[in-house]
């Protein structure tokens, strides 16, 4: 699903963000992303999403080099991914459901289905009774599920989330990893950077280490 | 067809976020489009003014009184060989003073002491379209002193010739203005677009992150624009019709005897529609000049 062979990125010369990463994430794996402060998690997660370009190596999401495509072809990548970030980023003047409901309107939906998807998704985060809502006055935890809710309504291949518990306590903690379980299970391929040792160590997933911008350990499925 | 829906509610929820940046845009262009119809009415109407002038233009050949039957032959036949001469009619001294005395109307009492012999005989020359430079009529003017028998030639508004450089010159710099002027709505509506792209800078990247295309997250943007400058447009050109029927009965250029009067007159339909889709198009080129690169994540 992702592989990366020796991969470099940098933000300019005096801040490299990636050195030398390989790894691979199989189909409908979760996998967590962590490491210490300035790691570079966020860079990995932000080179997979397109948003960031590398400077050297190779990148294959689906079985397909990304390395130098174009703006066009970037997007069509895009919609099979879901983002979830630590600040949420949900527009505040709009609903709940309108939040939701963006992913599916820049694919053109139509009005019933987006109505009906977003309506089953919003079930799936235990959010139906907040439709119509706007997210400033949702709790951290509500808010970070509408913004799963909007990452996985176009049903994306990959789910990646960047701290996505970093905002909220123990409890609404717990509460968002059991959603994303859930969301694996039903076959997403799912990618978490956290800081959270916690959580990590809650779960069986397979951990991929970053120091320094480099892979320390986990870069290839166990087995 | 529902994704135009969809942008036109983007772009109106745009105008609705910030009305007053929104209005300020719109007045501006509304006074640049009022100055531009403005100008363009002074113009429109000093056309028509000329073309009016120019149908009434003659040439009156005054005759020496010692003018044989002979020069006055020849000074014709110079005349019907030029082409802009239409019709010639010859006035006796008679009628010349007939004519005065018609003229003067009321007045025609103080000419009862003079004599049949006082104006001269003439030939008068209407032209054959209003078509003619006043350069090729005064080329004629010129060639017909020099014929004996001819004590003066006059053409009507000998100044309709410098009427007509001024128009030119006019034009050129009315067309400057005018340039300046719609560059500067341009700069206007860019800058307001602008202001709304940054005011979603959020919104776009999230519209980015799940995949909206370039066009996507553009349209909204373009039917602001487009919105704004036709709006504007449409607002200055009332306010030009507005200020036209109030000066319309202030206005009436009279003409001179026989030619009636000129009353002013609003732009033609199709200027007005023109200037109209014009602000929708400044409108979108405003819009393209403040996208491009601000839309990478
Ligand atoms: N936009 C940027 N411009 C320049 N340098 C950057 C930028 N973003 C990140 N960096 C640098 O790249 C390195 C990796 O940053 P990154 O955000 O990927 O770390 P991280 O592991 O996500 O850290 P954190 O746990 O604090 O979120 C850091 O040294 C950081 O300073
Ligand atoms: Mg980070």
């Amino acid at each position: 699903m992702i592989q990366m062979y020796h991969v470099y990125m940098s933000y300019g010369s005096d801040s490299p963000g990636l050195i030398d990463v390989s790894l691979r994430i199989e189909k409908a794996e979760f996998a967590f992303i962590t490491g210490p402060s300035g790691a570079g998690k966020t860079s990995l997660l932000r080179v997979i999403m397109l948003a960031e370009r590398s400077q050297n190596g190779q990148i294959l999401l689906f079985g397909k080099n990304v390395a130098n495509i174009k703006e066009k072809e970037r997007t069509l990548f895009r919609r099979h991914m879901g983002v979830v970030f630590q600040d949420f980023k949900l527009l505040p003047s709009r609903t709940v459901e309108q939040n939701v409901a963006i992913s599916l309107e820049v694919l053109g939906k139509g009005r019933g289905e987006i109505r009906k998807k977003v309506g089953e998704v919003l079930e799936l985060v235990g959010l139906e009774h907040r439709a119509h809502r706007l997210p400033p006055t949702l709790s951290g935890g509500e808010q970070q599920r509408v913004a799963i809710a909007r990452a996985i309504v176009n049903d994306p291949q990959i789910l990646m989330a960047d701290e996505p518990t970093g905002n909220l306590d123990q409890a609404l903690s717990e509460e968002i990893g059991v959603l994303l379980n859930r969301i694996n299970a039903r076959g997403s391929t799912v990618v978490v950077a956290t800081h959270d040792t916690a959580w990590i160590q809650r779960t069986q997933h397979r951990v991929i280490h970053l120091e320094k911008g480099r892979v320390v350990s986990g870069g290839m499925p166990l087995g | 067809m529902s994704k135009i829906v969809y942008f036109s509610m983007q772009a109106f929820r745009h105008i609705r976020r910030n009305t007053v940046v929104a209005g300020v845009t719109v007045g501006t262009v509304a006074i640049v489009f009022l100055l531009l119809c403005v100008l363009a009415l002074v113009g429109y109407n000093l056309d028509r003014l000329g073309e009016r002038l120019k149908a009434g233009l003659y040439l009156v050949v005054y005759l020496e009184d010692e003018a044989t039957e002979q020069e006055i032959q020849e000074i014709k036949s110079t005349l019907e060989s030029s082409e802009v001469v239409g019709s010639i009619r010859f006035i006796d001294k008679k009628q010349a003073l007939e004519i005065f005395k018609k003229r003067l109307g009321a007045q025609a009492t103080l000419l009862n002491e003079v004599g049949p012999d006082t104006l001269p005989s003439s030939l008068e020359v209407k032209l054959s379209s209003s078509e003619h430079s006043t350069k090729s009529i005064e080329a004629l003017a010129q060639k017909l002193v020099s014929h004996p028998g001819i004590e003066q030639v006059q053409y009507g508004q000998a100044w309709l010739g410098r009427f007509f450089n001024f128009m030119d010159f006019s034009r050129l710099i009315a067309l400057l203005i005018g340039a300046l002027l719609v560059f500067a709505t341009l700069m206007i509506v860019s800058n307001t677009i602008r202001l709304s792209v940054y005011a979603r800078t959020d919104e776009i990247h999230i519209l980015k992150l799940v995949g909206a295309t370039d066009n996507f997250v553009k349209a909204p943007f373009y039917i602001e624009g487009v919105v704004l400058g036709g709006l504007g447009a449409l607002l200055g050109i009332g306010g030009a019709w507005l200020l036209f029927i109030l000066a319309r009965p202030l206005v009436t250029i009279p003409l001179g005897p026989g030619s009636g009067d000129l009353n002013l007159e609003f732009l033609p339909i199709s200027s007005v529609a023109i200037s109209a889709a014009g602000g929708a198009v400044v409108g979108m080129f405003g819009t393209l000049a403040s996208l491009g690169r601000h839309l990478r994540i």
